[in-house]
């Protein structure tokens, strides 16, 4: 048996766990008690690490598709196929798109960039869930002038005061709700804002929830609550560079009791944190709410002081790491904007030829509108892009070449296969959202001719007419150490001796209040919402793991027809009871969907598992909610 | 006393006490290395201390805050391929997988080898489960007294620990300059013979010292017990609330933990896994806590709801049916489940819960 230490392939807390393997399959996993971010805490997808790569239709040979069937090549056929139809596209001036899982590690994703911006020449390159989560780190960005994190759960879990913004954190980040539970326990105020009553919302001191589309009005409330406090005050020793226009934008509103003492917890708590975890919301309103929350942390002095954190939690394991590689249409490596020559220039040296300063699309524009697609790891599994399930959007391609570990829908319209390790095979390093880079380890071996994801990517970048090499993962970091802001000199062997490094966070030095759009115009419009922002049940980790499944296939199982929450007394209203059709209708489009009853729902609220989207899709037209007249079939 | 007690050569106390120089303590290792398979605790990274296999003396660990993941995993892994399936001339070959040689578990804590008396027992009852068994049957289990209780230990109270009267083959003891080795069984008497020269009888001062150490452990357990006597009356007497179960359950997230890492669970699923050209049937980790744990084919769920399932894990662990079955409460005692846990429903929080009636998150 053989036992390594290595990250969480699930969310983006970066849980530390061993993986155990037996004849070179991982078979199981142990906590590590002293890892920073887990301390021997593990959610129950943790605790499956290790089951998909051992359980999952493991994809272990090359293949090429031949009059219509995929079968089975060697790699060098494999790859030549791939890089000559990729060449050929390219010397066309047909677009090429690089989708790369946010599971990667840095190292694969730096050579998927590499390949994109570099090799192919095009500046297609995106992650699914990208969008939001930089989205999110954007309106932090706009008041503390840099687009990150700050702080450690282990922060969050020794903080007197807690704001947290959700979906559902406790289903989205078991961890993260563990340490601000535990934080709760011991008699920290937790104050909760979201679209709808959760776990968490329920262990709160005050709880929030906002109507879709008036996500900010919930917030404005606690910043004018905080500002009467005597945040900001003169003296206060807080930021005053755009205090009189947040003033201004924050006349009109009133604020309650509850909002009045839920502020003055957070304006007079030692160490305040704040915790963004994914909600469903339309991209601007995602970037408006993460403005209100930063101008809250700024007033409440958790900016910057130790001990508080203002930590956005990424849905996938390496999300953070991924953009920090450049894995975005529009930004370089290190988050430098495109226009950014120095470092264009030291990226054309490394990798020997000039780099693309376009801005690209996002990925859900690249499925289907680019000639050629290269899909590396389970990058459209889960969330968006909207593939569906016989993966037909990617039809649209003349040219797909898939790398991945398990077979997918993918595979239906591929022409090249690559087969690679799992993620908890990889080596590599990946980035928390609280700034540490640590190591992963390979807890088994891959099976058959898979290899590792960075092998294949230099290869397929050697063919393109990149330079030799890499020849390992670390060859990557060391490049990686070389050239990306942010990650320059990293100690790399401090990356075994201990937990891992932490990188270095720009200084707050250029932060400044930003003003509250206006109050959104009361309505009491009928909304219906989707449910997460990801479905588990469809990411290949969860459905190959037996454990896990089974509560996602046996709903999906249970409701082939997908269902729709209500509050009782809404269907009370409507005639209907649990079971019963009802007809929702938006400006859009209609769908049908049985009824289940949801006594936490806000009257007038609706919502749909994530993982039933398809369903709502004609209704929803691409946002995660929308006004709906709802009719009894 | 058990069949497998018998199997084990008898008496449930010990049979004899020896005494061996610390200085030869690695002597002894290597001929017990010689032996068969040892797994031991070693260093993992930070400060982390695992159970795994072990090639030399100086790997083990002699001093160390007992393993967050449990021993028990030598008996029952996570993944655990029971039998192989494989298609021959001849027809259909089922094959059981079996450890290649003895095993040898050596420094387990009191907590841990009584948590491996417990899984005897209940894999010896009504359907005896002859996989768990003779793998069972193939290990030594070579314990190690707890001078010092640990930090969330609260063995005192289950009757597990910090030292053992029985339920080992061989008990060690550290007395400073020597280690005591007292015998429990014929697989324990085996292991201490076969280093000739390395043990002598134990003196009497030596046996002496042993007791008052003991008797300084039970002395330094302090604020962390955990009394089941009074919640096994309220649960066994239907005297708990159902509201509390429906607060406490909003501070479980169903990671499993406490159930995975818990000596004394075995809760499993089944399932063939395809391996070359045949199957591997394994038995896996499962967990009570989990909503699609009881799913029934139908999708009737007989304990649908988070509640359902944390109270099913205290009327399991905690009541009186099982104590009169098992002859103990379903716990040793290890803490482990204070630390594991995602939320704050650990086995001491929720028997203070259940005995004050309060929830206190
Ligand atoms: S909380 Fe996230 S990182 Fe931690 S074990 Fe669960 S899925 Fe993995
Ligand atoms: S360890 Fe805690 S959170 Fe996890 S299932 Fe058990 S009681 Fe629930």
């Amino acid at each position: 048996m053989r036992t390594v230490l290595t990250s969480c392939p699930f969310c983006g807390c970066g849980c530390g766990l061993y993986v155990h393997a037996r004849d070179g399959i991982p078979s199981g996993v142990a906590a590590s008690q002293h890892h920073p971010v887990s301390q021997g805490r593990l959610c129950a997808r943790g605790w499956s690490a290790h089951a998909a790569a051992a359980w999952g239709p493991r994809l272990t040979r090359p293949m090429l598709r031949r009059d219509g069937e995929l079968r089975g090549a060697d790699w060098g056929e494999a790859l030549d196929t791939a890089a000559r139809g990729l060449a050929r596209l390219r010397s066309s001036g047909r677009s090429i798109g690089v989708i790369a899982s946010p599971r990667l590690t840095n190292e694969e994703s730096y050579l998927a960039v590499r390949l994109a911006r570099g090799a192919l020449g095009t500046p297609h390159i995106d992650a699914p869930l990208r969008a939001e989560f930089a989205l999110a780190l954007a309106g932090i960005g706009e008041v503390s002038g840099v687009a990150s994190s700050r702080g450690t759960l282990q922060d969050v879990e020794a903080s007197d005061a807690i704001l947290l913004v959700e979906g559902d954190l406790a289903a989205s980040h078991p961890r993260a709700a563990s340490a601000i539970t535990r934080a709760v326990a011991a008699g920290a105020k937790l104050v909760c804002c979201g679209p709808a009553a959760t776990q968490m919302s329920r262990l709160a001191t005050l709880s929030f929830t906002w109507r879709p589309g008036a996500e900010t009005d919930s917030l404005a409330p606690l910043i004018a609550g905080a500002l009467a406090a005597g945040a900001g005050e003169p003296g206060a020793g807080q930021l005053a560079a755009g205090l009189d226009a947040l003033r201004a934008s924050l006349a009109a509103i009133a604020v309650g009791d509850q909002a009045r003492a839920a502020a003055r917890w957070l304006v007079e708590a030692a160490r305040p944190s704040v915790v963004v975890a994914p909600f469903p919301a339309a991209p601007a309103a995602v970037r408006r709410v993460t403005v209100a929350v930063a101008n809250l942390a700024a007033l409440c002095g958790g900016l910057g002081r130790p001990g508080s954190a203002l930590l956005v939690l990424p849905t996938r394991s390496n999300a953070q790491g991924s953009l920090d590689m450049g894995v975005t249409p529009e930004a370089l490596p290190g988050g430098r904007p495109l226009d950014d020559g120095g470092l264009r220039d030291r990226l054309a040296a490394a990798w020997g030829t000039a780099v693309t300063a376009d801005r690209g699309v996002d990925a859900a524009d690249m499925v289907g509108q680019t000639s050629g697609l290269v899909i590396v790891g389970d990058a459209l599994a889960g969330g968006v892009p909207p593939v569906g399930p016989a993966g037909e959007a990617l039809s649209g391609s003349e040219l797909v070449v898939v790398l991945d570990a398990f077979a997918s829908p993918a595979l239906d319209a591929a022409d090249v296969v690559l087969p690679v390790a799992a993620a908890i095979e990889s080596s590599g390093t990946v980035t928390g959202a609280d700034g540490w880079l640590r190591r992963v380890r390979p807890g088994g071996d891959p099976p058959g001719e898979a290899r590792g994801a960075w092998w294949v990517l230099a290869e397929l970048g050697r063919r393109l007419g990149l330079g030799g090499g890499p020849d390992s993962p670390d060859q990557v970091l060391e490049e990686i150490a070389n050239v990306v802001p942010g990650y320059r000199g990293v100690d790399r062997g401090a990356l075994d001796t201990g937990w891992g490094v932490l990188l270095p966070a720009p200084p707050v030095d250029r932060a400044a209040l930003q003003p509250l759009p206006a109050p959104a115009s009361p309505s009491d419009d009928r909304i219906v919402m989707l449910d997460g922002v990801y479905d588990w049940g469809s990411d290949p980790l969860v459905d190959h793991a037996p454990i896990l499944c089974r509560d996602e296939r046996s709903r999906r199982k249970l409701f082939p027809r997908g269902q729709v929450a209500m509050a009782p007394g809404d269907a009370e209203a409507l005639g209907v009871r649990q079971g019963w059709l009802v007809k929702l209708v938006s400006n859009h489009g209609e769908a049908v969907l049985p009824v289940v009853l949801r006594r936490e729902l806000a009257p007038g609220r609706l919502s749909v598992p994530f993982a039933f989207r398809y369903m709502l899709a004609d209704v929803l037209a691409g946002m995660p909610s929308a006004s709906v007249r709802v009719e009894r079939v | 006393m058990s069949d497998q007690d018998a199997a084990r050569g008898g008496s449930a106390g010990p049979r004899g006490a020896y005494a061996i120089e610390r200085s030869r303590i690695d002597d002894w290792v290597s001929t017990v290395l010689a032996l068969g398979e040892v797994i031991a605790p070693m260093a993992g990274h930070g400060g982390d201390v695992l159970y795994a296999p072990v090639e030399t003396p100086d790997q083990v660990l002699w001093e160390f805050d007992n393993s967050l993941h449990p021993p028990k995993e030598v008996l029952l892994p996570q993944t655990d391929p029971l039998f192989e399936i494989r298609g021959e001339r001849s027809g259909w070959q089922v094959a059981a997988v079996r450890p290649r040689e003895p095993r040898i578990l050596l420094n387990a804590r009191s907590c841990d080898a009584s948590g491996i008396r417990f899984l005897r027992g209940v894999h010896e009852e009504d359907l005896r489960d002859s996989a768990y068994l003779r793998r069972d049957a193939d290990l030594t289990v070579v314990s190690l007294s707890c001078p010092q209780p640990c930090s969330q230990g609260f063995c005192i109270c289950c009757d597990a620990g910090p030292f053992l009267d029985d339920g080992f083959d061989v008990q060690l003891t550290d007395l400073g300059e020597v280690l005591l080795a007292e015998v429990g069984s014929a697989k324990g008497e085996a292991l201490v013979r076969t280093s000739d020269g390395l043990f002598r009888p134990a003196s009497e001062q030596e046996l002496s010292r042993r007791r008052m150490l003991e008797a300084v452990a039970i002395d330094s357990f302090g604020e962390s017990t955990c009394h089941f006597g009074s919640a096994m009356r309220r649960i066994s007497t239907g005297r708990v609330v159902e509201a509390l179960w429906d607060t406490m359950s909003d501070w479980c997230f169903e990671c499993g933990a406490c159930t995975l890492v818990c000596p004394t669970c075995y809760c499993f699923s089944i399932k063939d896994r395809q391996s070359g050209g045949g199957w591997q049937r394994c038995r896996m980790w499962d967990s009570c806590q989990y909503g699609a744990f009881t799913l029934e084919a139908s999708g009737h769920n007989p304990r649908p709801h988070r509640k359902d399932r944390v109270k099913r894990r205290f009327y399991h662990k905690v009541s009186a049916q099982y104590y009169l079955r098992d002859g103990t409460v379903g716990c040793v005692g290890c803490g482990r489940c204070v630390t594991v846990c995602l939320g704050t429903t650990d086995m001491p929080a929720v028997v203070t819960a259940i005995r004050k009636g309060v929830w206190n998150g």
